[in-house]
């Protein structure tokens, strides 16, 4: 490896502008989200440094050489072959992304650490498995490092041992955080092998094409392959796939758009995927049972945990339209008005949405069944209805800003631009649930309204740009 | 004798586990330096993936490929600084601009020949200062053939390099590629559907026909034995009328057009006499040959040089 070679992937990587721009993003993002919990938490004129605030920044900060693997690995080796034949190619960009490495998830949470006096293996440890639980995109691996940060909120004295590594813990940390980073070193050393075949790590993920600009070889050699990812369990692209093309082969085009808003779901699979989430949140509340009052632990951990029930439902259709988006320009010269194209794609993704609203929150419902009742009081009707309309108000806001990001180029355009309904899923019910839990709750119902009448505006919106959204340019 | 810079033994590709797609079946090819191979076939015939399990880029489920020394699929960094690939479908950084990307790609190379890239880069007018994303496929494709060339690597491999070419851009790349063949000890592969390209530089072809290769040889040799003769007897031929290992044969009363692809002057001597016939022959180009290889029922050619 050349100084020249080093210079040269530094400029490579430092100059996408996206990844720098999402860390920007994130952490000012996260910052203001978690500075606002912790002002409504702790009483005004004192000074608290909470874990929220502590660990979310590192984690948004952790992302991102996971981001950097992640895209160079994918999108610019294995789909560039003239980067898996560069001579060398390995060693520099390894290099580059250890030094990233090293500084978001070791230098940050040190120094993270030695300001907030908690032990920094703690923060090491959090971090390391966090960005390897990333490196696997299933449900699980996304969605549980989000739950376990926001449920260590909740059982402080079960955490707090861990924070300041007393005793056993100690070791079990530096365990965690070296398995972590091996994970993450052989991922990184596969994924920069240029290789689609014969990695050690499961990356079957790699060969699939909505994380890639073409087909894989293998893809190409066996036709269309569906395209699994959590995201669009919601919206099952071959079942929708077969339908047309069974209607175009029978010649019944006039029932295209029946096919369309009649393309069933595949919440339920989906919502299978939450059950280790659920059982995690469930075990973390019985744990905190001593540490927290037991009459408001159920309302937390509705307010912790099903916001982003509400969010992978308000989100998941819009990404499966976005991936959709190539095939829409032979389905649009379908014999149907434009109109009635757009108004089946809308509909059945709210459809969807509504689905996988429904079937997430009884699985959710039916997890909450194996908590300590006896010391626990169950939310009364009127906290359910609160809850219910807030949850859906959000899903309206939620859908409506994630249908218009899917517009927009990028896989991940919908996540950007749905940041607002993250903010609103999360923050909105635990900031009401923090501030008067057991008040007056017009406030907050008036609040969802506003909610629910812009998620409206917005669909309708996203509706008309669907309709005039172009399609076949690049 | 020199070692051949690109051998495949017995080379067999699948994909898929239930059911398993057989691309290649038993390919075997040795390529001396100094080649500029052609490698024709119908699309999915697996060109592309010949080239692939070349460079290391799909690994061969049996067989082997050893190219310049190295197994292929473990190929060290000193003969991947001696390889060029140009891929059916260009991909490079798309945040990154023309003059970014090329200085990227030369700092891995040691022999990078920048002299070389300015004067391609002014020949195909690329744009230096432009982001990469928004450039045309044509100035994409041209930019990976820049990038390719750069290090003036001993073998060259290209997949379809033209597709995405106007018409003078096609002219320039040819240019350049005869200009690199004067150097004998350069080799090329490359794979194209524009046959009359082929036969402007190619020195050596190399059909594939249903996984398997059903010529290699010389291009000449093979204009040589693939011949279309005209039969015009005294009298009707019958319909059963045929010559064995004929390609096609077509019978129209008293004349017959038979494609043949192992011709000899015997074989015309022969019909002449036979069937008191007035028999002429047609050379073939290389679209011909490859479109009578490749009509329904035909049979493989007898000899695979």
């Amino acid at each position: 490896m050349t100084l020249r070679q080093l210079q040269q992937v530094t400029i490579h990587h430092l100059s996408r502008p996206k990844p720098w721009s999402w860390l920007l993003g994130a952490v000012l993002m996260l910052f203001a989200l978690y500075s606002l919990a912790d002002w409504v938490s702790n009483p005004p004129g004192t000074t608290s440094l909470t874990l929220p605030t502590l660990i979310f920044p590192v984690f948004a900060l952790c992302l991102f050489p996971y981001l950097q693997v992640r895209q160079h690995a994918i999108l610019w080796q294995f789909d560039n072959p003239q980067a898996a034949l560069l001579p060398g190619y390995r060693t520099p960009h390894l290099l580059f992304l250890l030094v990233v490495a090293v500084i978001t998830m070791a230098i940050v949470p040190c120094t993270i650490a030695a300001l907030a006096s908690i032990s920094p293996w703690f923060l090491l440890a959090v971090c390391a498995l966090l960005g390897a639980g990333l490196l696997f995109p299933s449900m699980t691996g996304l969605i549980v490092p989000f739950i376990i940060l926001f449920q260590l909120d909740l059982d402080a004295a079960f955490v707090k041992p861990w924070m300041l590594a007393e005793g056993f813990r100690l070791p079990v940390l530096v365990a965690i955080a070296a398995v972590s980073w091996r994970t993450i070193g052989l991922h990184a050393f596969d994924a920069s092998s240029g290789r689609e075949e014969g990695t050690r790590l499961p990356l079957a993920f790699l060969k699939r094409t909505d994380w890639r600009f073409g087909k894989t070889a293998e893809e190409k050699q066996l036709g269309p392959a569906s395209r699994p990812h959590w995201l669009q369990l919601a919206w099952n692209s071959s079942r929708l796939d077969r339908q047309i093309s069974r209607m175009r082969n029978a010649g019944v085009y006039a029932k295209v758009r029946t096919g369309i808003a009649r393309t069933s779901s595949n919440a339920p699979g989906g919502a299978l995927q939450l059950v280790p989430l659920l059982a995690i949140g469930v075990i973390i509340l019985w744990r905190s049972e001593e540490s927290i009052s037991f009459d408001q632990s159920n309302w937390e951990f509705m307010t912790s945990t099903l916001p982003f029930l509400t969010l992978a439902a308000a989100l998941a259709p819009a990404v499966s339209l976005a991936n959709r988006i190539p095939q829409m320009a032979f389905e649009r010269l379908l014999p149907m008005t434009n109109q009635t194209f757009a108004n089946a794609l809308i509909y059945n993704a709210l459809r969807s949405s509504i689905r996988w609203w429904l079937v997430a929150h009884a699985a959710a419902l039916a997890a909450l069944k194996f908590l300590p009742w006896e010391y626990l009081e169950p939310p009364s009707q009127s906290t359910m209805t609160v809850y219910v309309f807030i949850s859906l108000s959000c899903l309206l806001f939620g859908n409506g800003a994630a249908l218009i990001g899917a517009l927009t180029p990028g896989f991940f355009a919908a996540f950007i631009v749905g940041a607002p309904s993250v903010a609103v899923c999360v923050g909105l019910p635990g900031f009401w649930s923090s501030l008067n839990p057991g008040q007056s709750n017009m406030g907050v119902l008036i609040a969802a309204a506003f909610f629910a009448a812009v998620g409206v505006s917005l669909i309708a919106l996203a509706r008309t740009n669907w309709r005039d959204r172009e399609f076949g340019n690049r | 004798m020199t070692p051949p810079v690109v051998a495949i033994d017995a080379l067999e590709k699948s994909f898929g586990d239930y059911p398993t797609k057989r691309v290649l079946r038993g390919v075997n090819l040795s390529i001396p330096p100094g080649t500029v191979l052609g490698l024709l076939g119908q699309n999915g015939s697996g060109k592309s993936t010949l080239l692939k399990c070349s460079l290391g880029l799909l690994r061969p489920t049996a067989g082997s490929v050893t190219v310049l020394g190295d197994d292929s699929w473990n190929l060290s960094a000193g003969v991947k600084a001696r390889l060029g690939y140009v891929p059916q479908e260009a991909v490079t950084y798309p945040w990154m601009r023309v003059r970014q990307v090329i200085a990227y790609t030369a700092a891995f190379y040691p022999t990078w020949n920048q002299r070389l890239v300015d004067e391609l880069c002014q020949r195909w007018r690329l744009p230096l200062e432009e982001r990469v994303g928004p450039l045309s496929v044509g100035q994409l494709q041209s930019l990976a053939i820049v990038l390719a060339l750069g290090h003036e690597p001993e073998l060259l491999m290209l997949d379809e390099p033209v597709a995405g070419l106007d018409p003078s851009a096609r002219r320039e790349f040819l240019r350049t590629i005869l200009e690199i063949v004067d150097n004998p000890r350069r080799t090329i592969m490359f794979s194209t559907h524009i046959t009359s390209d082929l036969e402007r530089v190619a020195n050596r072809v190399a059909i594939l026909k249903d996984g398997r290769i059903a010529y290699y040889g010389e291009l000449d040799e093979l204009k040589d034995r693939v011949k279309r003769l005209r039969i015009a007897a005294a009298h009707d031929l019958p319909q059963s009328f045929k010559i064995p290992g004929a390609l096609r044969c077509e019978v129209a009363g008293a004349v017959a057009t038979v494609s043949v692809n192992d011709f000899d002057e015997q074989l015309a001597d022969h019909l002449r006499t036979a069937w008191s016939a007035d028999v002429t022959v047609h050379d073939l180009n290389l679209e011909e040959i490859f479109v009578e290889m490749h009509a329904a029922g035909s049979p493989t050619l007898a000899v695979t040089r």
